[in-house]
């Protein structure tokens, strides 16, 4: 019993090259295998193929042996594939039916298909509600979630059905840490308690250091080693094929590196589950020492001169009710670095779409440079807010990569050199340029966000927004936008995150605003968002510090929220 | 009655339970879908004013007491355009009309083209406020589980569910895309050439963001069963009363009655 490739070889149909070209692996019922890789290194294709969808469902060429349970995929029938294998996309919206009118029909969308009794449908569509720890949603309409409740309507959706194995694709890269930490507890007592094999593809090898068992890394559609998970995540050659250790292991390489030892306290850092220790048991993290806390890195914004942006009791509510933000007030100077943080729904897109007149509060006013943006065109507040959106396929339309690029300056009556030159730039910065020519849909999707980012890039605004801009990105491209933020704090800009990746806010931003039900609950330098003090408030907004932070407050070192002041702290403490 | 029938009405939560009410609503929905076939049939063939006059009164008494009235209103605003220029052209162009109400320099409107325009959007309207009756008196699922109850396959009955849902869903991510291309300068507001070159950049992703997502839907419904062999199981089963089945015999004798007294010359 278990899904087998061996010397498997596939190629999508019309497909220059192959996508997998050599991959060997077992998942046996009651595992975890978890998959990692660079971005385009075959990892969903290796979910396709594992679960019989390729080519049973998109067709192309398959070579070698796939077995699921000693039968060989190609001759299991379509329809039969679900009750063997339950697969899930990183796109909560694309899994869902969109023909059912409540959450709780939704997850029993499978069950009906397989012409179940009623009792038994169910009894499925409960157990799998509860699994995932959603029954309160379930009267909910799916097509008014949340991307992570949507997320894991889908889960427990493909759970109903109790397939032997699951194979997740990416399944929390766009939830909230709460939202992943619920997935993961979901996906964790899943493989304990039915068995289930469990195939997870995943960037957050904190997720994979907490619950898998053996993990597999890809590069170039083969495997490129495997091994027993700690293991693996702990290797320093994960790096270099673009992917980002477990932060415990990066903190511990970080320390090692610079001469000091590992604090025994913090125990192994590869070991499976350590990663999460601190985050999970925050209660059993000593006092905090915040009077010993370094000093926070000086913003550089001048609080006495004009503030680029400022949010004066904005409040606002969609048409149909919801109230997205309640008395909201922030005030954002020139040139600073401001993350914006929160749970899934919390108003973090709402408040950025403010920022440049997409949308208008009902209540209260949005001042840019200390004038009311009311009565201001979106068109020409464009020139001085540029705003990355979260999905590109949103705004995706040229037939080539430099003219998608310029499509942002040009409405901003650029042309010529100038615009070429800004293309190439804006290029540059996100690695793009050697696809100019290509066309943008031909580009994975993790490139696809970064070309959406440099479409925006290229407009030079004075503030620069981005909407998630790491999700999906490997270490090579999550380090891609990291040089971004960094080169546009040189350039003087402010720049504008709404980021759920706790790493990247802590290292790149100067200011964290934290956002729950619509309010800003908390506003400060990363060393007070996430020292010791608000961490009952990051909780209730359920969000979690970066494991530097629980680290340092858990030596006593103070506010460490990222790995060069964890480091600092350390070196001071050794003396 | 079947036993999974009765079954499914003993551990469905309320919310799957409960049944529209109020007038109309609570009308099964194949009953409504033929009184509004006999509607659009009676619009169109009965001739002259009495065929749109009288399926356009009982539309909107129904409507009316239905207190659906409001979305017939946004229906019929949204058909303006339309309507106007079938006026326009029937006005000015109606082959034959030679009684002109003034004369406008080369153009003539004619009181028979102005009069056969009317009963042209009289019947337009009687066509579309009987099928929007339907619409906006009935959930989606509970039209599909009665479609697939009396037989209508899973995948003609997903597609039908899948395209009146779509609606929504792409006015939702059309609105999103209109913000991106905003976000990047693209001009919305202004003159009229301004907005026709933004066509592309909003059309475009729609269709391409809806091209890319086919592959990963067909996956992701092929992962739950979609085309398992055997009947589906139903979870909302629609009410279908005595009153529901005399309803629809009445309304297809009467649809049979008026093409039958058509074809027979007796309707003038």
């Amino acid at each position: 019993m278990a899904i087998e490739l061996s010397g498997v070889r596939y190629r999508y149909a019309g497909a220059a090259k192959p996508a997998l070209t050599s991959i060997d692996l077992r998942l046996e019922p009651g595992r975890v295998l978890g998959v990692v890789g660079a971005n385009e290194s075959g990892k969903t294709t290796l979910c396709l193929v594992a679960g019989g969808f390729a080519p049973g469902v998109v067709g192309g060429r398959l070579e070698g042996s796939a077995r699921i349970d000693g039968v060989e995929t190609r001759s299991i029938p379509t329809h039969a594939l679900a009750l063997h294998c339950g697969l899930l996309f990183q796109n909560a919206a694309t899994q869902l039916s969109n023909t059912t009118a409540t959450v709780f029909e939704e997850v029993g969308f499978g069950p009906c298909n397989l012409g179940l009794a009623v009792p038994d449908v169910i009894e499925r569509i409960w157990w799998a509600l509860r699994a995932v720890g959603i029954e309160d949603l379930a009267p909910r309409d799916p097509a008014r979630l949340s991307g992570g409740q949507g997320q894991l309507v889908a889960l427990a959706s493909v759970l109903a059905l109790r397939p032997r194995y699951l194979i997740l694709d990416e399944p929390t890269s766009e939830l909230d840490p709460a939202g992943t930490a619920l997935v993961v507890g979901a996906l964790a007592r899943v493989a304990e308690e039915t068995g289930a094999g469990i195939l997870l593809v995943e960037h957050k090898t904190d997720v994979l250091a907490r619950i898998a068992d053996e993990v597999v890394v890809l590069g170039d559609g083969s495997v490129s080693f495997a091994g027993p998970a700690a293991a693996v995540l702990a290797d320093p050659v994960l790096a270099q094929l673009g992917v980002e250790p477990p932060a415990p292991v990066a903190l511990e390489r970080d320390v090692r590196a610079a001469g000091l030892d590992w604090p025994v306290e913090l125990g192994g850092s590869a070991r499976p589950g350590s990663a999460q220790a601190g985050l999970s048991d925050s209660s059993s993290v000593a006092p905090s020492a915040m009077s010993s806390s370094e000093p926070s890195a000086p913003s550089s914004s001048d609080p006495s001169a004009t503030p680029s942006i400022e949010l004066e009791r904005v409040s606002f509510s969609y048409p149909d009710g919801t109230r997205a933000l309640e008395n909201v007030g922030l005030r954002i100077g020139p040139g600073e670095l401001v993350a914006i943080v929160g749970q899934n729904g919390a108003g973090k897109s709402t408040l950025v779409r403010h920022l440049n007149g997409l949308l208008r509060p009902t209540a209260g006013r949005v001042l840019l440079d200390g004038r009311d943006i009311r009565s201001m065109h979106v068109a020409r507040l464009a020139g001085r807010v540029g705003l990355a959106f979260q999905n590109p396929d949103r705004q995706l339309f040229a037939g080539r990569v430099s003219s998608e690029v310029a499509f942002g300056p040009s409405n901003l009556g650029l042309r010529g050199a100038g615009l070429d030159e800004r293309v190439r730039a804006a290029l540059d910065a996100v690695g793009l340029r050697p696809e100019a020519d290509s066309n943008p849909y031909d580009l994975g999707y993790s490139r696809r966000k970064l070309l959406s980012l440099a479409s925006v890039l290229a407009m030079r605004t004075p503030i620069l927004v981005l909407d998630e801009p790491t999700t999906g990105q490997d270490a090579r491209g999550a380090a891609r936008v990291r040089a971004v933020v960094a080169a546009a704090a040189e350039q003087g800009r402010t720049v504008i995150a709404v980021s759920h990746d706790m790493r990247f806010v802590a290292e790149c931003f100067r200011r964290v605003v934290v956002m729950r039900a619509g309010q800003v609950v908390l506003d400060g330098t990363p060393d007070v968002a996430f020292g010791e003090a608000s961490w009952r408030e990051l909780r209730a907004a359920y969000l979690e510090p970066p494991f530097a932070a629980v680290a340092g407050a858990r030596l006593g070192l103070g506010a460490t929220p990222t790995t060069s002041s964890f480091v600092a702290a350390l070196a001071r403490r050794a003396g | 009655m079947s036993f999974r029938e009765v079954a499914s009405e003993a551990g469905l939560p309320e919310y799957v339970r409960r049944r529209p009410g109020g007038f109309y609503r609570s009308v099964n929905p194949s009953t409504k879908l033929a009184i509004a076939a006999l509607e659009v049939v009676a619009a169109f063939v009965v001739p002259g004013w009495p065929g749109p006059v009288l399926v356009l009164g009982a539309v909107l008494a129904t409507a009316a007491v239905a207190r659906r009235l409001r979305g017939l209103g946004i229906i019929a605003l949204a058909a303006s355009p339309i309507v106007g220029s079938i006026l326009l052209i029937n006005i000015f162009l109606l082959p034959g009309a030679s009684d002109p109400i003034a004369r406008l320099g080369p153009l003539a409107p004619t009181w028979s083209g102005l009069w056969f325009g009317l009963q042209t959007v009289a019947r337009l309207f009687a066509f579309s406020a009987a099928i929007a009756l339907v619409y906006l008196t009935t959930a989606v699922d509970d039209l599909l589980a009665d479609l697939v109850r009396r037989g209508l396959g899973r995948r003609a009955a997903f597609v039908v569910g899948a395209a009146v849902q779509m609606v929504p869903r792409t006015i939702e991510r059309a609105g999103e895309i209109v913000d991106a291309q905003r976000a990047r300068g693209m001009d919305t507001e202004g003159r009229f050439w301004r907005r026709a070159r933004g066509v592309v950049p909003l059309a475009a992703p729609v269709v391409f963001g809806a091209l890319t997502e086919v592959e990963e839907r067909t996956m992701a419904l092929e992962a739950r069963a979609f085309s398992a062999p055997g009947r589906q199981t139903l979870l909302r089963i629609p009410v279908d009363g005595a009153l529901d089945r005399d309803l629809r015999w009445t309304a297809l004798l009467g649809l049979v009655a008026v093409v039958g007294l058509r074809i027979a010359g007796r309707l003038g």
